[in-house]
């Protein structure tokens, strides 16, 4: 059976996040992986790791990346990687690349619930 | 001759090769060995003689009957006839059976009934004397050996060929004797068959007759390393730093405690179970050791010592005391060599590798290496969590409380739940769950 | 494009950060080396001194040099427990020379032990805010912190950015910039959280059990040199020491110095002036008083280039009469008392004898003998009535 080839990602590497961690503590390694059309991402095909993501903050209400800045502008800009969302997120964030609109979203999503939840604790006030 | 059965044959002429001879004569034939049957060894088919008349039970026979005197009080009251009752078959068979209860629960064993010793008073293997503490000496006039631990370090049985008496055995007790402060002494003790205690009394007096002095560093070590051998024994030894112990043959332990040396390492390589050569390979070597001072005063130059402790800075531990110190173009080769390597006769010990263990490379101990690959990290991570303060106690109710307090909060909302890039979302449960 | 180099951009602003220049022209705040509690010195003075630069001179890094000492037998090179205690010691026939050469390699590898700490002003927590954006205000509830680990950099031109709650991404303050360090290069004995030892009551504790020079080595490798918690806990350390006389723990370690310029910027020399009288040091004693010279050189009492030691200490005497009290040890030492001088001159001349204070003056002239028949001892012009006064003390006990 012919298998569906995305053209976005062919031939091109990826940039994602693995997942690593164990039970109710997840922890996400920034790695490269070849494209999918090689094989199905795991741990023993990852090409280079370039940086790693905490999504659970800190004592210091903090939540920790770690960026290879040199290696991912190799990537990106060298080797054409495809990139996640939410790497893209994260470097969006922290000002390497243009804010992803899943961010702005995220934002507008948060603000919307806030006010909901303002709205839903005033008529018991 | 009067029995019960009043019916039976009375036969006078019965006698059998058993009821002809006395129970001496009977015995004698189990119990003796004449001289060429010890030679032919059957010393040990030897049986010793049982007191059969102890398992006789007055009064027993096919009848049960109660004899007046003899296994009934001696009055009889006159309304109670001598009653005969006939054994069951079951009380016949108990009676053949009881000679053979009683010996079972005397113990068949000889008598050799030792009591067990402390695993630290134990010698080198089992009850044996060998390796066992044996205190002082035998007193000798003149001298004060109170302080004196000796040791045996082999017992053997050793034959000679003689013309008159053929092959003649005489133990022999190889035995070392120290007070812990340099003194010591080794001796080999000989007394006839069996008499081991005879020998080793004998060679501790021998010992403590020879003794010798040998000088030790700080009490504790020797000089320097050497080598020394004895027939086909070779020993190397090493000294160590204080706290490392004795770390050698067990003779050669043993040795070591009663000369007062605390810290050692010796190789022995060649024939390891010649002990006499080995105890004189090892007193020979350190015989012949200089002492600091020695050694300066020979060579004519300082002696060092660089401690790692003190990052290897020099002390002068001797200098030559009567001749002048050497300079530097005074020195020849000799005088270069590295002084570990001084009293080594340029020989090394050989260095094997250990094997790795049989199972190193069984599928089964893999997957259990791979099995704990998971919690590798565990004790640096539980020592950091308690030098934090995270954790109180490394226990699990402890830890459970410590997750249990910061969930409570998370439900109260004093901590908001973790949200975000690479969370799921939030999902509040439904009512009635 | 505005983003296209802001990397670069962030690059050149966490360099120009960590240039540290606290003091801005128009403003000048006192070093924070000066503490009231124990300073003599008078604020207007206070304002002007700089004590990074007045640290970095060459004349005083030569006094503090000397000034610390180099005690390689009972201080430096003491016996200690090492992590591989299974080594035994090595043994060497030596002839003189192998044993000098051996000595002077010994004490050049002190002198690496002996390194100044730098001393710097505590770094100043300014962050610089990159962006604003307000749009994504609220995005996560949490602070995200971004740290470049790329192959080529060194802890202190790392880049760390925090983008805020609110949306503004600004550089990181020097404190978690350190923790970001910490988190990812980890080194031994560098946690990510403080240990407990660097505060009260196990600071006290440590204090107690006279590990002084323990603590300053483990603060010194965690914080960074700038960083105000390391300059106020070796205040505190340096404080505790002068309230209790402890002089000697610190005595010939890399933290002397800078327990000495802290002393001597805060003008108040006695204690020292005291503990180097009472080994009998004259000449140290006098070299307290050339530092305290060359830092406040507009100070009352002048010092020629060929006065011997004891007349500037003399001179200091007279000039601080108000510290006569405090100064008791060193008045005591009296020119006409030859048991002063031996001790001065022995102290000098054989710096590896610690001088013991139930010393005999027969025991003093004893050693003075042996010193006299061993090795080289060269006496220089100043010590001529020294030598008068030794020759006078022959002819006396002869």
């Amino acid at each position: 059976m012919r298998q569906f080839i995305d053209p976005r990602l062919f031939g091109r590497p990826s940039i994602g996040l693995a997942l690593f961690g164990c039970k109710n503590r997840p922890f996400y390694q920034i790695c490269v992986f070849p494209d999918k059309a090689l094989g199905r991402r795991y741990e023993g095909s990852i090409i280079e790791q370039v940086g790693s993501f905490d999504p659970l903050p800190n004592n210091h209400n903090e939540k920790l990346v770690a960026l290879n800045i040199g290696r991912i502008k190799h990537w990106i800009g060298e080797r054409k990687a495809h990139v996640s969302v939410p790497v893209l997120e994260l470097l969006g964030l922290s000002g390497l690349l243009p804010i992803h609109p899943k961010t702005y979203i995220r934002a507008r999503e948060r603000t919307l619930e806030s006010q909901t939840k303002e709205v839903q604790e005033q008529p018991k006030d | 001759m009067t029995t019960l059965r009043a019916f039976t044959q009375i036969r006078f002429n019965t006698v059998n090769f058993f009821q002809r001879r006395t129970q001496q004569e009977l015995w004698k034939t189990i119990r003796s060995v004449s001289k060429s049957g010890e030679k032919k060894g059957r010393r040990s088919t030897r049986q010793p003689e049982r007191p059969l008349h102890r398992f006789y039970r007055i009064g027993a026979g096919p009848l049960r009957v109660q004899f007046p005197g003899l296994n009934a009080p001696l009055e009889v009251k006159e309304e109670q006839p001598m009653k005969i009752i006939e054994q069951t078959p079951e009380e016949m068979k108990d009676g053949q059976l009881a000679i053979r209860k009683q010996l079972e629960e005397r113990g068949k064993t000889k008598k050799r009934n030792k009591e067990k010793l402390h695993p630290l008073e134990r010698g080198f293997s089992g009850n044996q004397v060998v390796g066992q503490k044996l205190g002082p000496p035998p007193n000798v006039e003149g001298a004060n050996l109170e302080n004196f631990q000796s040791y045996c370090l082999e017992i053997k049985r050793t034959s000679n060929m003689t013309g008159v008496f053929g092959r003649v055995h005489t133990m022999s007790a190889l035995v070392i004797t120290g007070n812990g402060q340099g003194l010591a002494g080794y001796a080999v003790g000989k007394a006839p068959l069996h008499r081991t205690s005879v020998a080793i009394i004998k060679a501790m007096g021998m010992a403590s007759r020879r003794l010798f002095f040998v000088e030790l560093l700080e009490n504790r070590t020797i000089y320097q390393d050497f080598y020394a051998e004895c027939r086909n024994t070779r020993v190397f030894a090493q000294r160590r730093p204080p706290g490392f112990g004795i770390v050698c043959h067990p003779r050669l332990i043993r040795i070591c405690e009663v000369i007062g040396i605390k810290d050692i390492y010796v190789k022995v390589e060649g024939s390891t179970t010649n002990y006499l050569a080995l105890t004189h390979a090892f007193i020979t070597g350190l015989l012949n050791q200089e002492t600091h001072q020695q050694l300066a005063d020979r060579k004519g130059l300082h002696v060092v010592e660089m401690d790692p402790n003190r990052h290897f800075l020099p002390q002068k531990v001797a200098s030559p005391m009567q001749s002048a110190v050497k300079a530097e173009d005074e020195l020849t080769e000799m005088d270069r060599l590295n002084l570990d390597d001084f009293y080594g006769e340029g020989r090394y010990p050989l260095k094997k590798q250990k094997p790795p263990p049989f199972y190193a490379n069984l599928p089964e101990h893999l997957e259990a290496e791979w099995r704990k690959h998971p919690f590798r990290n565990q004790k640096d991570v539980m020592v950091r969590l308690l030098a934090d303060g995270m954790v109180p106690r490394w226990t699990r109710t402890a830890r459970r409380e410590v997750a249990e307090e910061k969930s409570r909060l998370m439900e109260q909302g004093v901590i908001p739940i973790p949200t975000g890039i690479g969370l799921s979302r939030i999902i509040p449960k439904k009512e009635g769950n | 494009m505005l983003r296209h180099g802001l990397f670069s951009r962030l690059h050149r602003l966490q360099a120009l950060c960590q240039l540290h220049q606290p003091q801005s022209s128009s403003l000048r705040l006192a070093s924070a080396w000066i503490n009231p509690l124990i300073s003599h010195v008078d604020p207007g003075r206070a304002q002007e001194v700089n004590a990074e630069k007045l640290f970095t001179s060459p004349e005083v890094q030569e006094l503090l040099t000397k000034l610390t000492g180099a005690d390689l037998q009972n201080k430096i090179f003491r016996s200690r427990r090492i992590s591989t205690p299974q080594n035994r010691s090595h043994y060497a026939l030596m002839t003189d020379e192998r044993w000098e050469k051996t000595m002077e390699r010994m004490q050049e590898e002190a002198q690496h032990f002996l390194q100044f700490i730098p001393l710097k002003e505590p770094r100043v927590e300014t962050t610089e805010t990159l962006i604003v954006d307000k749009e994504i205000a609220g995005f996560d509830k949490s602070k995200f912190v971004f740290t470049d680990i790329s192959f080529d950099a060194t802890d202190q031109d790392r880049t760390v950015v925090v983008r805020e709650v609110d949306g503004s991404l600004r550089t990181a303050t020097p404190e978690e910039h350190d923790r970001m360090n910490r988190v990812y290069y980890e080194k031994s004995n560098r946690p990510v959280v403080e240990p407990a030892v660097f505060s009260d009551p196990y600071l006290q504790d440590a204090l107690d059990r006279n590990e002084h020079e323990f603590l300053m080595d483990w603060a010194c490798m965690y914080f960074e040199v700038d960083d105000p918690k390391f300059i106020s806990l070796s205040k505190t350390v340096y404080d505790r020491i002068i309230a209790t006389k402890n002089f000697d723990s610190l005595y010939s370690t890399r933290h002397f110095g800078t327990l000495v310029f802290y002393l001597a910027i805060n003008n108040n020399l006695p204690p020292l002036l005291n503990f180097f009288a009472n080994l009998g040091q004259l000449s140290e004693c006098a070299s307290l008083v050339r530092l305290q010279k060359s830092l406040y050189p507009d100070w009352r009492l002048a010092i020629g280039s060929y006065d011997s030691d004891f007349k500037i200490l003399q001179d200091y005497v007279k000039q601080n009469t108000r510290f006569k009290q405090e100064l008791g040890d060193v008045a005591s030492t009296d020119q006409s008392d030859v048991y002063g001088i031996l001790k001065g001159v022995i102290s000098t001349k054989l710096p590896t004898l610690r001088f013991n204070v139930t010393m005999t003056l027969d025991d003093c002239f004893c050693f003075l003998c042996q010193a006299y028949l061993h090795a080289s001892w060269a006496l220089n012009v100043n010590d001529g009535h020294i030598l008068d006064e030794l020759r006078n003390f022959t002819l006396f006990r002869n």
